[in-house]
């Protein structure tokens, strides 16, 4: 029997500031080049040997990569200032095979040689967790470091993002309109500064289906009851309740359940 | 004759939380000695009928309290939901699933929710996917649940009801069908917290 290839693609891939300014280097061209640090979470599988970061300056395109070893994080040296990066990483295990490469995240540095945006975490205020109901979250903090007066968000293209509000500490404050049809998944968060630097971290919040399936504008035992009879259901089975398959993979279980749970009980605001 | 230097223990902790938890005793004999009342819950059902949820005391130290929620002869109990009012003397702490709606061997163990709100508690349970409801006969218990002393006083201690209540008292059969559960009125009880 061939070998299973990596299943578990790397998530939570964030840039996470820079590392070095080359401002001691001579010349124009050296001063702006510039090293990136970059994380992600670790793989599950316990043959996984290591990562490859690879990256470039179109959606998809590799012109670099750095083999990361075990490591959950790799530096990218010689960067140009002004240039949007794309990164992705793939897992590989023992045997060479490689994952699917993790969602794509994008980084600017400013030609003003500041530190780029930092998106380190999100979190959708009414429910206080990562899950954005559709048509329903409104106000997403997106907490990390750099933001600038005027720095805008990103959440992909079917998500309406409003210009957001500084908090004291330094994090934003975004109104959001995730639209009913948007598709549900984890989404990447990106994070540019008016001097042109961005940052995004990916997998920062999951848009997932309303819990309340019989749109009586609360979370409860009707609810419940819908999701429990769907349980351990793969699309296309019996049982199968689309409505309950609330992040959108196919399948009723443990991950629709953790969703539920951060809404249950609760009324959701701005429930028609 | 291994359950002893259990029984011991037991006896040990006991002793402690008594001494804890009432800090103070009275005298007249060679001994110190501990004097402090249990928390009580005296139950309002006295008959139970069929499709009663109730509740009753299961036990009581002078600083803790478990109620259990029982249901009496009922059938086709998939899904149960309801919220809880009680004196804010007592603080909500833990639970432990009843044998009910563990009969027959669930393939997959029952989801319990239990929520806590600024007054009182909210609680779930569920069997899932292909797991058949199941039947009280007589009175089964369904969930206790371990509060504490935040508190001195009496007060109710029911399923809350009414206008704003988000989670509405119910039993669901597998097919989400409502089942004929009966909540009010005395169903709760009267707590004191000494």
């Amino acid at each position: 029997m061939g070998r299973i290839l990596p299943t578990a693609v790397p998530k939570a891939l964030i840039v996470t500031g820079l590392l070095a300014v080359c401002g001691l280097c001579a010349g124009i061209r050296e001063a702006r080049a510039a090293t990136l640090h970059l994380s992600w979470a670790s793989d599950t599988e316990a043959d996984i040997e290591g990562y490859r970061l690879r990256y470039g300056t179109a959606p998809g395109g590799v012109d670099g990569e750095v083999d990361a070893g075990p490591a959950t994080g790799a530096d990218v040296k010689g960067l140009f200032r002004g240039v949007l990066y794309y990164f992705s990483v793939v897992a590989y295990d023992v045997a060479g095979n490689e994952s699917a490469p993790s969602m794509e995240v994008t980084a600017r540095l400013a030609t003003d040689l500041s530190a780029p945006p930092l998106v380190d975490s999100a979190m959708e205020m009414s429910s206080h967790s990562i899950y954005a109901v559709r048509s329903i979250a409104k106000l997403i903090l997106v907490h990390g470091l750099n933001f600038d007066a005027g720095a805008t968000v990103d959440m992909g293209r079917d998500v309406t993002t409003y210009p957001p509000t500084r908090t004291p500490g330094g994090d934003l404050l975004v109104g959001v309109t995730v639209p009913g049809d948007a598709a549900p998944g984890p989404r990447s968060i990106s994070v540019s500064n008016p001097d042109l630097g961005i940052g995004t971290g990916s997998d920062m919040i999951t848009i997932v289906k309303s819990p309340d399936t019989n749109h009586d504008c609360s979370v409860d035992i009707v609810d419940l009851n819908t999701l429990a009879r769907a349980w351990n259901e793969r699309a296309g089975e019996a049982r199968f309740a689309p409505a309950v398959d609330l992040d959108g993979d196919d399948y009723v279980g443990p991950d629709d359940l953790t969703v539920f749970v951060n809404y249950f009980g609760l009324g959701l605001t701005g429930c028609p | 004759m291994p359950r002893r230097p259990f029984r011991a223990s037991a006896f040990a902790l006991a002793a402690a939380l008594l001494l804890a938890g009432c800090g103070g005793g009275g005298g007249g004999d060679d001994h110190d000695s501990v004097v402090c009342t249990n928390l009580t819950f005296d139950r309002a059902m006295v008959t139970p009928g069929a499709g009663d949820i109730y509740m009753d005391q299961a036990s009581s130290t002078c600083s803790s309290l478990d109620v259990v929620i029982l249901v009496s002869n009922l059938t086709g109990i998939y899904t149960v939901g309801f919220d809880l009012t009680y004196p804010s003397a007592l603080q909500y702490q833990s639970y432990s699933v009843g044998p009910l709606m563990l009969k027959g061997n669930p393939s997959a163990p029952p989801v319990v929710l239990v929520s806590p709100t600024a007054n009182g508690v909210q609680v779930a349970v569920s069997r899932l996917g292909s797991d058949p409801p199941v039947n009280a006969t007589g009175s089964e218990a369904l969930i206790s649940l371990h509060f504490v002393r935040a508190g001195s006083g009496v007060g109710v201690f029911d399923f809350k009801t009414g206008a704003g209540d988000l989670i509405s008292e119910s039993v669901f059969d597998q097919n989400g069908n409502a089942r004929p559960a009966v909540w009010t009125p005395s169903h709760g009880g009267m707590v004191a917290i000494p």
